[in-house]
């Protein structure tokens, strides 16, 4: 049934895709805000959490092989538990898709397009992205193949740039208010590392599946990479005081960039080319997963017509926040479904299928 | 048909062609070099008022090439309101054509609203998107308008001139302080620090950076001179190129004056609490070379060695009369407040809300050593 492939690093680049979103940017305020000068820790240690979680989904795919969770959840879980786990995910990815599109609209109206209509923006990321959803798992791999290692040098090229005035010495105290207040913090930082589950979803579509975790790793560590740079190099910059104001960080610090002499004076622009296809990519992850999920439920061949159908429904989620608050309140609710699903499926699946092997085993 | 569609088409297309409809062409736009920022009294005291002023530049004048003489290319547009934007929405009630801050460089403050605090008249350049952290900022002594009223010579803007000025002095002579953008006086702000901005002082034709302007939290609460602010750079640290000049209590005729170029310095801060007391110790290492009267035409080592204490001797009074003088007013400018929160968090912590009456008391220890490492082609 399943037609196509995906290569290790292919799947790695997916991970990574829709786990980097529109989060980059304000990423280390939201860190800085609950946790502090150890902010990078947390990051961390949620990254620890990702790869425990990851695991046991990566565990799973491989005693279901060629079937995703959309097959077996209903097999572990019972068939009305099942589907209403699946809808659970359906509506996570969709509303996630939403607040990702306004969040990235808002955005980039504040910084590249000041008198365009923030539903224009948002009509022209969708289109782009559900062009690309069209063309199936492979186009998407492909795509992000290419982007991702793109955009991701850009961006690392561009940071070296800030090392200039850093002074790491802001970082310090480590665990100075102790670890309970870095374990306070963690919930809140969890969110931003949503996107891994994917793997429960395309692992079936993998080439060699029992290296998914192998790639599942990779994607986490990348992303925990990014992040934690990002981050300590905001504080090194600004101190914590400072970035816990900043609404996007990781663009004042290259806001402060000044190269001397050179042509380019002004290096926000190369992010916000980096962090378009950031925005773009976890779009198109999400939406694409909350088609196969409706196209395999419904029984049907094909997932773009329902990915045609939600493109609306999503357009209306995004636009139904009135502000940027009330686009954070969305996006919190969301991600705590999020972590709620993350956290709670693989889990209860994991004790289904132990207790159902014990069962027949006994049998 | 389908040829006939696919022609109408690509006449459709060509529309798109046309480019941004947005563009604002550059010989249509008003610069904005530099902003003066005072605060006025009106008779109603109601509306605080700022006096908000924009030097608005031709995009011609900044390339030097002017081709119509009589028209000013420089124009410092005035307006005052209760807030920076009003101001900014009111000037454009006077000017013509659209001012653009995208090329901010320097913000001026004006010494009366500098000691009512400044981080209200700032909040809109840290808000918005236009504007960026490196944008420079300076506290006039007197009013900030009259420094873009200045006339200078050899270069035709004053905004201009007075942002290269910084830049030029900086990397000469270290008598400017080490924060001077909106950027780093809002992390240290932010930062519940205390710092000193640069200090300007208006002549007629030229206006002088003139030491610092000590800024408890947002509000001017007093100045630095030239001298102090050196000292403050080498106990920071900071001090990276200028040079030093002691003077010696020599006989009448010949006054003894050893004179130092500084090529850079370090200073390392150590903490502990002692008996409730923080007591630093600040480690001042110096180096450079000999640049005037050398060692009256015969070097030697015990010269040397001679000289490089006595410039360490000076350099560690000076600091100690600066610390007695901040200690007095109750300014930690040294950033003390933020080595404790580093290395002594849990006794930050409990003091972080009295730290001026705790840094009143600090015991305070300078050690300087400097290093002469050359002294010129001629002995």
């Amino acid at each position: 049934m399943i037609k196509d492939k995906l290569t290790n690093t292919q799947m790695a680049l997916q991970m990574f895709a829709a786990m980097v979103g529109v989060g980059v940017l304000s990423l280390p305020s939201v860190l800085v805000g609950s946790a502090g000068v150890d902010a990078w820790l947390v990051i961390l240690l949620a990254g620890g959490y990702a790869v425990i979680a990851v695991s046991i989904m990566a565990y799973l795919g491989n005693r279901f092989p060629g079937k995703s969770i959309i097959q077996y959840a209903p097999l572990l879980l019972g068939h009305v538990l099942g589907t209403c786990v699946l809808l659970a995910f359906l509506l996570y990815f969709l509303m996630f898709v939403g607040t990702i599109v306004r969040m990235s609209a808002d955005v980039t109206k504040l910084f590249l397009l000041d008198l365009t209509q923030v539903e224009v923006i948002v009509l022209g990321m969708l289109v782009t992205s559900t062009y690309l959803i069209l063309q199936g798992v492979n186009a998407i791999a492909r795509f992000n193949e290419f982007i991702q290692p793109l955009a991701l040098f850009a961006l690392l090229l561009v940071l070296t740039q800030t090392l200039r005035e850093t002074d790491f010495g802001r970082l310090l105290p480590v665990l100075g208010d102790g670890i309970q207040s870095v374990l306070q913090s963690f919930p809140s930082v969890f969110f931003s590392l949503l996107g891994f589950e994917i793997l429960l979803f395309l692992h079936p579509f993998m080439e060699n599946p029992s290296r998914g975790l192998q790639s599942a790793f990779l994607a986490i560590g990348m992303t925990v990479v990014l992040y934690a740079l990002l981050t300590i190099l905001s504080i090194a910059l600004m101190g914590a005081a400072e970035v816990e104001l900043i609404e996007y960080p990781a663009l004042a610090i290259i806001k402060s960039i000044e190269v001397p002499g050179s042509f380019i004076e002004r290096l926000d622009s190369i992010m916000m080319m980096v962090w378009v296809p950031f925005a773009v990519t976890s779009i198109v992850m999400f939406h694409y997963c909350a088609s196969l999920i409706t196209s395999q439920l419904l029984g049907l061949q094909d997932h773009r017509v329902v990915s045609l159908l939600y493109v609306p429904i999503v357009f209306l989620i995004a636009v139904l926040p009135r502000n940027v608050l009330e686009v954070e309140k969305w996006s919190q609710w969301t991600s705590w479904l999020g972590v709620g699903l993350v956290s709670l499926v693989p889990l209860s699946m994991i004790v289904a299928y132990k207790w159902r092997a014990r069962r027949v085993s006994s049998t | 048909m389908k040829t006939r569609l696919l022609l109408s088409l690509c006449f459709l297309l060509t529309f798109l062609l046309a480019g941004c409809w947005d563009r604002v062409e550059i010989q249509d736009r008003l610069i904005v070099m530099a902003v003066a920022i005072d605060k006025v009294r009106t008779e109603d005291e109601k509306r605080n008022f700022y006096e908000f002023t924009a030097q608005l530049t031709e995009a011609q004048a900044l390339s030097g090439r002017i081709s119509t003489p009589n028209i000013s290319p420089v124009w410092n547009a005035s307006a005052t309101g209760p807030s920076i934007f009003e101001c900014i929405r009111i000037l454009t009630t006077r000017v013509a054509r659209q001012p653009y801050y995208d090329h901010l460089q320097i913000i001026i403050i004006g010494e009366e609203l500098a000691k009512e605090g400044i981080d209200r008249a700032l909040d809109l350049f840290y808000r918005d998107h236009e504007s960026r952290p490196k944008i420079k900022l300076v506290i006039a002594k007197g009013r900030a308008r009259e420094v873009l009223d200045l006339d200078p010579k050899l270069m035709p803007i004053s905004g201009r001139y007075i942002s290269t000025l910084m830049e030029e002095g900086e990397a000469k002579t270290a008598r400017f302080p080490k924060t001077s953008t909106i950027g780093q006086f809002s992390s240290y702000f932010h930062g519940g620090a205390n710092c000193v901005l640069p200090a300007l002082r208006i002549e007629k034709q030229e206006a002088k950076m003139a030491g610092g302007a000590i800024m408890r939290g947002d509000r001017l609460v007093g100045w630095l001179s030239d001298q102090e602010v050196k000292t403050l750079r080498w106990l920071n640290g900071t001090f990276t190129a200028g040079d030093e000049v002691i003077v010696k209590n020599g006989s009448e005729q010949e006054r003894n004056v050893t004179t130092f170029e500084v090529r850079g310095a370090r200073s390392s801060v150590k903490s502990e609490i002692r008996n409730g007391i923080p007591v630093f110790t600040l480690s001042i290492r110096g180096e450079g070379s000999l640049a005037e009267d050398g060692f009256d035409h015969k070097p030697s080592l015990r010269k040397l060695k001679e000289r490089e204490k006595e410039i360490s001797q000076n350099i560690k009074e000076n600091a100690e009369k600066l610390i007695v003088k901040m200690q007095k007013k109750k300014v930690d400018i040294f950033g003390l407040y933020e080595e404790m929160r580093r290395h002594q968090h849990p006794y930050w912590k409990q003091h972080r809300n009295n730290w001026d009456e705790v840094f009143q008391h600090a015991d305070i220890h300078i050690d300087v050593v400097t290093y002469i490492r050359r002294f010129g082609q001629f002995k």
